[in-house]
């Protein structure tokens, strides 16, 4: 019924010596559908795109393109084409001969390559700089060249290896915004690497949040930043408050804990939730709304105001709890509790639809910080 | 305050003075060659001015030997830059972009070959020629000079591969070119200029090899054993011609090719 995967990659493991980089991977890219590999440096986000490219061989697994193993294959015979961190455009050839490479190598006839790297330059307005030497452009226009030289090819699924990483951040926003746009024309399938949670949310259709060779989650961008599997992708995504609790009831999937350190709430938690263990509360700062602790009606835990940090738009607040764990709060600056001051007593309130159980505990020692990024 | 100008004034004169006199000091041997090309000669040893005379100029080849050993040199230089630039450079690309055994081994045999005296190696070619009972002659002194500008050229090329960013080689086979295209059509194009320069250092080392050629060229004469011979009896103003004219063409092989890579690192942003 569903079509089949472009790309599988499965069960697929590489070490290097004694490091394992990837551990028993396995993931299947839909075709048309833009997938980031998102993590940490290190995570093995790159390597598994180099073995998807056939830069890297697995130690084991196996990846398939259309169904065919391609695992041996080098890169030359996979119809997949990539972006370069670097770019990695040609320094002795000007922008048409860099893009006309790949269709020349394919033994493409000469009007076709015309045509096709004619197109490939338009798609990107750099028609009037094709005579140009790469080393004559922008770091954005160069990115932008070394996606046509791999677009024009036609391939499978295009892979990108963090590509806007070394752009400055306005360039990075409008070239994601080209890049998204790109690739609703053309339909192909993108295989993104970032370690930039934000770029990933902003382009992705779906995310893989790898950690330590581990694909820790892989849904749609809402899933992953609302209801994260686990303490690293809640985590990594953004900032998020894990507050250890005891789940007492579940019901039509939204349970019951009683918090550590005191106070009693709701959260919605996952389908099959087991009750009485331990589990984690997740609260996004943004979703905590400061009351008056005599608001007794609202939904949330008690505690007290620590800093409150004035950031533009929004501010941010430290909320203490009564164990001496500490939350964090941010609210629009037109929202904020006016006459607010430090070590007043607050109800950190928030939905419990906004709210999410991750069904793991913390290791004894670790804090909120340390597992972050 | 005016010891410290007066200093500073100093330091920088002595240090013009002493780079012209450097100058001056390579130049030197250089400037008297071309001077005594254009003596008119008196007797048989062009050593001392007697007064400007172009003769020897126009008349390049009128001592006896001399054409032939500068033909022999000339042909034999350019056979043997060609051959070892080639391996030099395949030498080069193998140990930096693949990790094979003995690698390690082929560095310190490379370094040894560029570092021991050219007398032990002279000798030992002629014991190993000799043992093995081959001929000395064009053949062994070909087999020599090959031998010891791989050296040369295999470092120089190393340098400039190490620097060579390796992701426009992946790039290229990302792009479907198989390994022998992506050198053929990238690394080739791109390392060039060093293997230009290797070269023209080959073509200059072999040209004017003495010590080797003294023992394993048999009966052959080449340019550089011509003017040995010859200085014991004579010295004629056509030597100094032959060396001037060869300064000349190398100094401008080296310019054209220093320009030429100028030129091209400007357009390809390498500068």
């Amino acid at each position: 019924m569903t079509a089949p995967p472009v790309i599988r990659v499965e069960h697929v493991a590489k070490s290097y010596g004694p490091v394992t980089v990837i551990d028993d991977l396995s993931l299947d890219i839909k075709k048309g559908e833009f997938l980031t590999l998102l993590g940490p440096s290190g995570c093995g986000k790159t390597t598994t795109l180099r073995m998807i490219a056939g830069f890297e061989t697995p130690d084991r697994g196996r990846i398939l393109l259309n169904g065919e193993d391609v695992s041996d294959l080098p890169p030359y015979k996979r119809p997949l084409n990539t972006v370069f961190q670097n770019y990695a455009l040609f320094p002795h050839m000007t922008v048409r001969e860099n893009v006309a490479f790949g269709p020349k190598t394919a033994h493409v006839a000469a009007s076709e390559i015309t045509k096709r790297v004619d197109a490939a330059l338009a798609m990107i307005n750099m028609s009037e700089h094709a005579h140009k030497r790469p080393s004559m452009l922008s770091g954005g226009q160069q990115q932008r060249v070394a996606l046509a030289r791999a677009l024009v090819n036609q391939p499978a699924a295009l892979l990108l290896d963090e590509p806007l990483s070394a752009l400055d951040v306005k360039l990075r926003r409008s070239l994601q915004i080209e890049l998204k746009r790109i690739q609703s024309q053309i339909h192909t399938t993108f295989i993104f690497v970032t370690h930039d949670q934000e770029e990933a949310l902003t382009m992705s259709s779906r995310i893989a949040v790898m950690n330590k060779g581990r694909i820790e989650q892989l849904d749609v961008p809402e899933v992953i930043y609302n209801r994260p599997a686990t303490p690293f992708v809640a985590s990594f995504i953004g900032h998020a408050n894990l507050i250890p609790a005891r789940v007492t009831a579940v019901s039509d999937g939204v349970a019951s804990l009683d918090l550590r350190g005191g106070g009693t709430i709701r959260a919605m938690c996952a389908a099959d939730q087991p009750v009485g263990g331990q589990a984690l509360l997740m609260v996004r700062p943004e979703q905590i709304d400061i009351r008056k602790s005599e608001d007794s009606g609202a939904h949330g835990f008690a505690a007290r105001l620590g800093s409150i940090d004035f950031q533009g738009a929004s501010f941010r607040y430290e909320l203490i709890r009564p164990d001496g764990s500490r939350v964090i709060a941010a609210m629009q600056a037109h929202e904020r509790p006016k006459g607010a001051a430090t070590g007043d007593a607050v109800l950190a309130s928030f939905a419990p639809a906004e709210a999410w159980v991750i069904n793991a505990t913390l290791p004894e020692t670790t804090t909120t910080e340390e597992i972050s990024p | 305050m005016k010891t410290a100008k007066l200093g500073r004034f100093f330091s920088y004169h002595l240090l013009t003075a002493a780079a012209g006199l450097s100058v001056l000091f390579l130049l030197a041997p250089i400037g008297m060659m071309i001077a005594l090309s254009f003596n008119q000669v008196i007797g048989r040893f062009d050593f001392v001015w007697h007064g400007f005379s172009a003769a020897a100029w126009l008349h390049p080849f009128a001592v006896d030997g001399l054409l032939p050993a500068l033909e022999i040199s000339i042909v034999l230089a350019v056979i043997v830059a060609t051959i070892a630039t080639s391996i030099g450079t395949a030498l080069a690309y193998a140990q930096v972009r693949y990790k094979f055994i003995g690698s390690g081994a082929l560095d310190l045999i490379l370094l040894l070959t560029v570092a021991t005296p050219e007398v032990i190696i002279g000798s030992a070619l002629l014991d190993l020629f000799v043992g093995f009972q081959v001929e000395t002659g064009v053949i062994t002194m070909f087999i020599s000079h090959v031998m010891f500008d791989i050296a040369f050229v295999t470092i120089m090329v190393k340098s400039r591969l190490r620097d060579f960013d390796i992701t426009l080689e992946h790039a290229a086979m990302d792009l479907g070119a198989t390994p022998a295209l992506v050198f053929r059509r990238i690394t080739l194009p791109l390392i060039m200029p060093s293997i230009v320069a290797a070269g023209l250092l080959a073509l200059v080392l072999s040209l004017d090899d003495f010590i080797i050629s003294m023992f394993v060229s048999g009966q052959v004469v080449t340019f550089p054993l011509f003017v040995w011979g010859t200085a014991r009896i004579a010295m004629p103003a056509q030597i100094y011609v032959i060396g001037t004219a060869i300064f000349l063409t190398l100094t401008a092989a080296l310019f054209t090719t220093f320009f030429v890579d100028q030129r091209r690192a400007r357009r390809m942003g390498l500068t």
